[in-house]
């Protein structure tokens, strides 16, 4: 099976917003399994906050992110493209998740979460924008 | 995003966020959270049966509110649906939270004196 949806949201978190939306729209509407879209919801989530925070931080709301979503195979792809300055989420540093409470620092949780709910975490520079690719399968829900 | 609060026995507050915790929803329950450790509460229970997912977001509010209750009061968790498990489980959040079952024995936990 293929299909593919793109959209264009804001780079606000407006747009984030809009970016879930436009997923769970795409997974009614191909009949994927109810309860099994979490995985891509959270990393969604994750890579666009690190789009409008860091990548477009300080020119939010000026930029528009291109998020795609793509069945291929028994696959689920997604892809945003954004023409932020090269920024690489992959490169931000993972905390350790062994560290007691009062140890952890704050944050830098999402890119070790996508990592690990992702089978396909790529980053690509490709005509002065980002690409960031994330995918796998469906999750099966039993029960 | 809807938060569901209730004042229990023992002088625990139970918060019942409803709905996703992504960083567009997070800030919301932080404000909430907050506001209830600047009015003095302190034995938190956060009843996540309502919460259909959670994103790193959500985990810094909860994590957060832990680290400002350290010393001062407590909080426990509860009624984690599976992603949200699953989520806790990969970013190694289990053992930094006392996690219950279900809302009673998470309340039992954190009422009364100390």
């Amino acid at each position: 099976m293929e299909a593919r949806e793109t959209l264009r949201v804001p780079g606000s978190s407006e747009g984030i917003r809009l970016a879930a939306a436009g997923l769970d729209s795409f997974w009614r509407s191909h009949g994927l399994p109810e309860g099994g879209g979490w995985p891509f919801q959270v990393a969604l989530d994750e890579a666009m906050s690190n789009i409008v925070h860091h990548g477009l931080s300080g020119r939010a709301g000026e930029s528009e992110i291109e998020v795609e979503f793509r069945l291929v195979g028994s696959d689920v792809e997604i892809v945003l493209a954004d023409d932020a300055p090269p920024f690489n989420p992959l490169e931000l540093a993972e905390p350790d998740t062994r560290q007691d409470l009062d140890d952890r620092p704050v944050g830098g949780l999402g890119v070790a979460l996508v990592r690990k709910l992702m089978d396909v975490v790529e980053y690509e520079r490709r005509e002065g924008r980002n690409h960031l690719r994330l995918r796998r399968k469906p999750l099966q829900v039993e029960d | 995003m809807d938060v569901r609060e209730e004042k229990v026995a023992g002088g625990v507050l139970v918060v019942a966020p409803v709905g996703r915790l992504d960083s567009v929803t997070s800030a919301d329950l932080e404000t909430r959270l907050l506001a209830h450790l600047a009015a003095g509460e302190a034995a938190l229970v956060i009843d996540m049966a309502g919460v259909e997912y959670i994103s790193s977001a959500g985990l810094r509010v909860l994590l957060s509110v832990a680290k400002k209750l350290r010393g001062r009061g407590r909080i426990a968790l509860c009624s984690l649906g599976r992603s949200v498990r699953q989520v806790f489980e990969l970013a190694g959040f289990l053992p930094l939270f006392t996690i219950e079952d279900s809302r009673e024995p998470a309340v039992a936990r954190m009422a009364g004196p100390g």
